[in-house]
């Protein structure tokens, strides 16, 4: 979703219900966040009553991610006024440290912070965060694990393992990773996809056909997927060429030219002179089979 | 009257999606609660007894029915697991029903 | 049989405030018990439970998007054995078992109590009392001469039409019926409707897994083992 909004210009109401939104449903929008606060908002903070506190938390994150360390250390000094001894506020100083790459000290702070509240995963995803902006990739990894012992329904960490080790070469562990996101939300058309790009990457036919498998259903819930009528395409191809059995290989042939269509049909629509490069070598080399 | 369900989720091998289902199930609560009260509401103060008073709660029930598949564009079966626009929640519907209309109907036509 | 005549000043003096203190006290009950109820302290072993078990469900309900040995494996993670997680929270020895053991346990579960039943009496009561033996109203439909001993409590009167409505009987009525009502004002999730409560409480059922954890993983573990795996793709 585009908006071509002028940030600075929204009126109050406006701006106080897009950063709702915004908060509510996690956007990460941080540079128009600080644009509303600074220009619209922050005329009359107090106005929002209890919403202000949110809303400085909010902006405050959007801050770090803006490095407006100035702004950030505004929020939390006056959300530090408030609440004396929250374990909100202090996960924002941690936040804070981390911003100004004070890594260490972040990570004591996290430390303490998940034996205080044992429950609340935050805080340990945040160590997960310092880690990896650490660049501990295995020190990352052991943390997320130990993670995903406890809240192992977690899909969001189960596809930063899955990335982690991606980075480390042990595709059959990133595949596990996202066969767990899988489990989780099945309808996520992006988890298919990936498992789909793995298991294609495994190779062998066996792998290669479950790869088909995932693309399929990634289209069959997201038909504007294109990445995913690509891998079709591709794991088609593949089959068509190694797979022993006649009829399989027949088969697959016609959906695999059924997936270049399908292609060439979506670039048609969007742009109706151009077709990629790929694409068309792509259909040169299909062309043999076709006819 | 009908504040129906707007969120839409994808369908696909039966897979509903959970939170979708959930906030369509409370825009059909907040639906039947609020037709519900108006029905109550207008059968005590018409002064409707006996049977009157049920054909015009199931009438409205079937009117509101009727805005919900509209609203669905025809296509319950997109919003929800069952076809239920009638039957749903329609105990509770009921007592609200009852219990307004016998407010009513005493408030105006009882003293 | 004549129509009773009821004097308009019952209209003003009892039959409307039973409907607005029935519904002020369900407002009421709200509140308090959003300032009372402090956040239940769930410890971690908790939590893993509740994951471990939602991680049961959803993979007997999406399992079928893994291919065959993958789910295997997951299903062997859980349900092996010696080393199964739910195997060994099934065999777990129950601790806490009774709740006289865990004293603020005990504190909660009277928090809860309290909550619903005290106003339920003191209300109740109150209501019978300052309202005690009028005939409030009448229902506009007839009915069976059942409905009489539960309409007319407090008045008893054996030649009264079953129709008529005594005040104590109004009161249980407002109390069920504006339930929606509730929901509609407070949000879903009130505790107003203290009806709801008591269904809970009647049929036992376990909303969370501390209630009960080792049957809901004995079930859970069943369930597993006969799942057969059907890839879906």
């Amino acid at each position: 979703m585009v908006c071509e909004n002028d940030w600075t210009q929204v009126s109050f109401e406006h701006g106080r219900t897009t950063l709702k939104k915004w908060r509510e449903c996690g956007v990460r929008r941080s540079e128009e966040v600080v644009e509303l606060w600074e220009h619209v908002i922050s005329r009359a903070p107090t106005s929002l009553g209890d919403e202000q506190w949110p809303v400085y938390e909010q902006v405050c994150i959007a801050a770090f991610d803006c490095t407006r360390v100035d702004l950030a250390q505004d929020c939390i000094e006056l959300l530090q006024s408030q609440f004396p001894d929250s374990n909100r506020v202090l996960k924002l100083k941690a936040m804070q440290l981390e911003a100004t790459e004070h890594f260490e000290r972040a990570l004591t702070i996290y430390d303490q912070l998940v034996e205080t509240d044992p429950n609340n995963n935050s805080y340990r995803k945040r160590r997960v965060a310092v880690l990896l902006a650490q660049g501990k990739r295995l020190e990352a990894i052991k943390a997320i694990n130990e993670y995903l012992k406890i809240f192992l329904n977690d899909s969001e960490a189960w596809l930063q393992l899955s990335e982690l080790y991606l980075l480390e070469n042990d595709i059959p562990k990133a595949v596990h990773c996202l066969e767990e996101c899988v489990l989780i939300s099945p309808l996520n058309s992006m988890f298919l996809r990936r498992l789909g790009d793995l298991r294609y990457t495994q190779g062998g036919l066996e792998n290669v056909d479950l790869a088909r498998a995932y693309y399929e259903r990634a289209i069959k819930i997201n038909s504007t997927d294109l990445r995913s009528q690509y891998g079709l395409l591709l794991a088609n191809n593949f089959i068509a060429n190694n797979s022993r059995n006649p009829a399989e290989k027949k088969k697959s042939t016609t959906a695999g030219n059924a997936a270049l269509d399908g292609l060439v049909d979506r670039y048609q629509k969007v742009n109706s002179t151009e077709i990629p490069n790929t694409l068309e070598k792509l259909r040169l080399v299909q062309q043999p089979t076709r006819n | 009257m009908s504040e129906s369900a707007s969120k839409s989720d994808k369908k696909s091998d039966e897979c509903y999606n959970a939170t979708a289902i959930t906030s369509n199930a409370e825009s059909l609560e907040f639906g039947r609660t609020c037709q519900s009260c108006a029905a109550g509401i207008a059968a005590g103060i018409l002064g409707l007894t006996g049977f009157n008073g049920f054909i015009l709660f199931f009438l409205s029930v079937g009117v509101q029915a009727l805005f919900w598949n509209i609203k669905a564009q025809g296509n319950w079966l997109n919003y929800f697991p069952e076809r239920n626009s009638f039957t749903w929640s329609i105990g509770n519907g009921l007592f609200t029903f009852v219990l307004l209309w016998v407010f009513f109907y005493g408030m105006v036509h009882v003293y | 049989m004549t129509d009773l005549l009821l004097d308009p000043a019952i209209r003003t003096w009892v039959f409307l405030p039973i409907v607005v203190i029935t519904f002020l006290i369900g407002v009421l009950r709200h509140y308090i018990s959003l300032l009372w109820m402090n956040k239940k302290k769930i410890d971690l072993e908790n939590i893993a439970d509740g994951q471990y078990l939602l991680r049961a469900r959803l993979l007997r309900e999406n399992g079928r998007f893994l291919p065959k040995s993958s789910f295997n494996s997951r299903r062997q993670y859980l349900v092996a054995e010696e080393t199964g997680y739910l195997s060994k929270a099934m065999n777990r020895p129950a601790k806490a078992a009774n709740p006289m053991a865990d004293p603020t346990q005990m504190t909660e579960m009277l928090k809860g109590n309290m909550m619903n039943m005290i106003p339920m009496i003191v209300v109740g009561g109150w209501i019978n009392w300052t309202f005690s033996g009028f005939v409030t109203t009448r229902v506009p439909f007839p009915l069976t001469l059942k409905f009489k001993a539960m309409l007319q409590r407090g008045v008893d009167l054996v030649s009264l039409d079953s129709a008529w409505v005594s005040s104590a009987s109004w009161y249980f009525l407002c109390m069920f019926g504006l339930r929606s009502i509730y929901t509609l004002v407070l949000g879903s999730e009130n505790a107003a409707d203290q009806s709801k409560g008591m269904e809970d409480q009647m049929t036992g059922v376990a909303t969370n897994p501390q209630a009960d954890p080792k049957a809901a993983f004995k079930a859970e573990w069943e369930a597993l083992q006969v799942q057969q795996h059907q890839f879906a793709l």
